[in-house]
């Protein structure tokens, strides 16, 4: 029968992923071609190493990621996720690898719990505008629940994205959750994830966001009508930590990933997607202030979340 | 009269039972975790009864809007070539008729999240189905109004003849939309989850991904299980058999009534078009060309996706092909098993998606390509078993070669499976253009490495690069557009 070699040949493209020295990354807080211009750029340094990519919004990693530990079978050799909370979990639970801090300019405050996991680029939050829509900028985060912003503001699902659930949890300490009550009252809406609440803002859908920088980079980048406001009141620096669990199979590939990150070369991969450096002496993104002074902000704590799920009707 | 002991044969009458009961495992694992979680969906109750009302009205106006499609086609006399056209729109993804959709009146200004865009992209995509289902029963009721109009009879007592002999088959088309639509993902996950519109199928995988679920997999597995009972009357009331007539005498075909049935086909193919189009070869905030077709294909998901599902379809349409005909000689055993398989095919893809995660998370086969393989085998089985049951001659044709002298193989091999190849391309035909684009049971069980290109594309979309989305759109609608060069006479 002529199918039978096209059978051996098919199947032996199927199983020759799982051959080769491969890693799996799990990422959120960085979009498809972001992660994809990280793993060519590594992938020239070492071209051997296949890395094999689940991308999606924090909440979803971590919903992936707890159920494959509860069957298991916890594919991911590298975590790599918005907000600290699942990390403080994991390495009190033992299951997060020591790599030693060994990376030459890296400053301390970069490096998590003595080296079981890092800050490899820096995410902010920032009030992204449609500069064809807004003529009045505002210049905090609390002007956005003046009267002249009303029904035009909108953020991220903080469920799906762990930028915006690291907004909330910093806009809920600084100014109480009243200050959601006035968002709500103001009208705000409520997008799944920040890329495609961006692209609806770059179009007009919305005029305000708040939501992360480096995709408003992008976009601007591409020619979008956008402006990034830094608000006074602290543009909020999102932690994006990455780790290596205990149970990776291949730990010395997954920390030469690591490496090739808080590489000279990885970071300038960051810069060209709208990134701030962690390592110092690597040039901002071009139209980013080449000293951004963040307040690190920390993901809304679980009474928050349900509060303002029920609050904005996200039940689901 | 002879007859065998029962005892001697009770092992060789077991075992197509046992084969049968271990095809089901998944339902019944889905069944077993599924129930005790029954209560904790309570909250869930207003999504079940949106499933069962956007299903039925989607239903409803797709039969209404193929019947006139049905009528307008044989009263015009409409060839191939203009039905092809309309065929089109089936045999795109339905998720991509979603995001063409959504583009194209996005460039009028329209917002068409939520229900009114579900519905209409579910009405764009199954009225040709629903044409295909309708059209020979038509032909046969505008014959008989023909012959009444001969009679005498005229004005709304027409009516009494055209529509009677059409209630069968609207019945059967429409159990046949309902479980379609019911089990839907594609369209829902595009037009429904940004608006958090959700249906079942839709839930159900959010539940599996939601950081909140106490406990996603139970969830999941019981708003399995309210889909699965949505399903089951229509499952149950089964397949009526259609109206066979012969040839009617129909009055001579009027070309006017082409230009509707044509202004229809090439309107919902532009509905979907040009919306792709724009997003995929402009700029959005320019204007400018830019055609964004390689930077689509250059992203390595979209890379392993297209090779994935282009090795899982090839690969799931021969192996069924090949099992169907090793299976046909014995039509006892067949029969049992395509009861099992027809359910994995008629319930939504979402019960067999959850109930093989339940079965195979702690094995190795789980995040593996093989487990989307195995999926897209049990889903799309019935559908090579269906494709091969016809032909009774064949039977009779092997009967006459062992006759004459061949053995039970040989007469297969030499008379009967030549007999049954045309079958078997048609089978092809219809399988691989849906496993190729299958998305409710890859978003469910794709694994990193192991994703598909519907996985691929829902990414795309979900991470906000609408214009590749558009971009792939159009790749696979290109892909349909082949399937149907080598359309059988349907």
């Amino acid at each position: 029968m002529k199918v039978i070699p096209w059978l051996l040949g098919a199947s032996l493209v199927l199983c020759s992923a799982s051959a080769k020295d491969q890693i799996t990354l799990y990422v959120a807080g960085a979009q498809l071609p972001d992660v994809q211009a990280l793993v060519q750029a590594f992938n020239q340094v070492h071209p051997e190493i296949t890395v094999q990519v689940f991308r999606s919004g924090a909440g979803e990693v971590v919903a992936k990621l707890r159920a494959e530990l509860e069957a298991g079978n916890p594919q991911p050799d590298l975590i790599w996720l918005v907000g600290e909370g699942f990390f403080r979990e994991l390495s009190q639970r033992g299951l997060l690898m020591r790599i030693a801090p060994t990376f030459p300019g890296l400053p301390p405050q970069y490096v998590y719990e003595g080296g079981r996991y890092y800050e490899v680029r820096l995410l902010h939050n920032i009030i992204a505008v449609n500069s064809r829509r807004v003529r009045a900028l505002p210049r905090t985060w609390a002007n956005l629940t003046k009267e002249d912003y009303r029904g035009q503001v909108v953020m991220a699902d903080p469920n799906f994205s762990g930028p915006a659930l690291v907004a909330l949890g910093y806009l809920s300490d600084r100014y109480g959750f009243g200050f959601w009550e006035a968002m709500k009252r103001n009208g705000m809406a409520v997008e799944q994830s920040n890329p495609v609440l961006q692209q609806k803002l770059a179009r007009g859908e919305y005029s305000l966001a708040i939501t992360n920088d480096y995709g408003v980079r992008q976009e601007i980048a591409k020619g979008a009508p956008l402006r990034i406001v830094y608000p006074q009141d602290g543009v909020i620096v999102a932690p994006t930590p990455i780790g290596i669990p205990t149970w990776s199979r291949r730990p010395d590939l997954a920390e030469k990933f690591l490496r090739f990150l808080l590489s000279e070369r990885g970071q300038r991969v960051f810069v060209e997607r709208g990134y701030l450096p962690v390592l110092p002496g690597i040039p901002a993104p071009a139209d980013a202030p080449s000293r951004l002074v963040g307040v690190r902000g920390r993901e809304a704590s679980a009474e928050i979340l349900e509060r303002f799920n029920a609050f904005f009707g996200l039940r689901r | 009269m002879t007859h065998n002991p029962p005892f001697a044969r009770a092992p060789v009458a077991a075992w197509p039972w046992l084969l049968a009961g271990l095809l089901a495992l998944p339902l019944l694992a889905l069944f077993l975790r599924g129930f005790p979680a029954l209560p904790g969906t309570a909250k869930d109750l207003d999504v079940v009864l949106t499933s069962l009302l956007l299903a039925t009205a989607g239903s409803l106006i797709t039969l209404a809007l193929a019947l006139g499609l049905a009528v307008l086609g044989v009263l015009g006399g409409v060839g191939r070539t203009l039905e092809a056209l309309l065929l089109l729109g089936y045999l795109v993804p339905p998720f991509v008729t979603s995001i063409g959709v959504l583009y194209s009146l996005q460039a009028f200004g329209v917002r068409i999240y939520g229900v009114p865009g579900i519905l209409l992209a579910w009405a764009l995509h199954y009225a040709p189905l629903a044409y295909l289902l309708l059209k020979p029963q038509v032909r046969v009721a505008l014959g008989l109004l023909a012959a009444a109009r001969v009679h005498g009879v005229g004005g709304a007592k027409a009516l009494q003849v055209f529509l009677p002999p059409l209630l069968p088959p609207l019945l059967v088309a429409g159990g046949t939309l309902y479980l379609a639509l019911l089990g839907n993902f594609g369209v829902p996950a595009v037009l429904g989850l940004p608006e958090r519109v959700y249906v079942l199928p839709t839930l159900a995988y959010a539940r599996l991904l939601s950081p909140t679920a106490q406990d996603p997999l139970g969830e999941a597995a019981a708003l399995g299980l309210w889909l699965g009972l949505l399903a089951l009357p229509v499952v149950l009331l089964g397949r009526a058999g259609l109206l066979e007539a012969k040839e009617p005498l129909l009055p001579p075909a009027r070309p006017a009534y082409r230009l509707p049935f044509a202004l229809y086909a090439l309107l919902a193919l532009l509905l979907v078009l040009l919306g792709l189009l724009r997003e995929a070869l402009l700029n959005p905030y320019t204007g400018a060309w830019d055609p964004v077709f390689a930077r689509a294909l250059d992203l390595p998901l979209v890379q392993k996706g297209l090779r994935n599902s282009l090795l899982l379809a090839l690969g799931a349409t021969l192996l069924l092909l090949l099992l169907a005909l090793a299976l046909r000689p014995f039509p006892g055993l067949l029969r049992r098993v395509r009861g099992v398989l027809d359910l994995h095919y008629l319930l939504p893809g979402t019960l067999l998606g959850v109930g093989l995660i339940l079965l195979l998370a702690p094995t190795p086969l789980y995040a593996t390509p093989w487990l989307l393989l195995l999926a897209y085998l049990l889903n799309f089985a019935a559908l090579a078993l269906r494709a091969l049951e016809g032909g009774l001659g064949v039977e009779g044709a092997v009967l006459a070669g062992r006759v004459h002298g061949l053995g039970r193989l040989r007469a297969w091999l030499r008379i009967g499976y030549p007999l049954l190849l045309p079958s078997a391309f048609a089978g092809a035909f219809l399988i691989f253009p849906l496993a190729f684009a299958e998305i409710t049971l890859s978003a469910l069980l794709y694994a990193p490495g192991a994703e598909t290109i519907g996985v691929a594309v829902l990414s795309a979309i979900n991470g906000g690069l609408y214009r590749e989305a558009s971009a792939l759109g159009l790749v696979l609608m290109a892909f349909s557009a082949l399937a149907l060069l080598g359309r059988p006479r349907w």
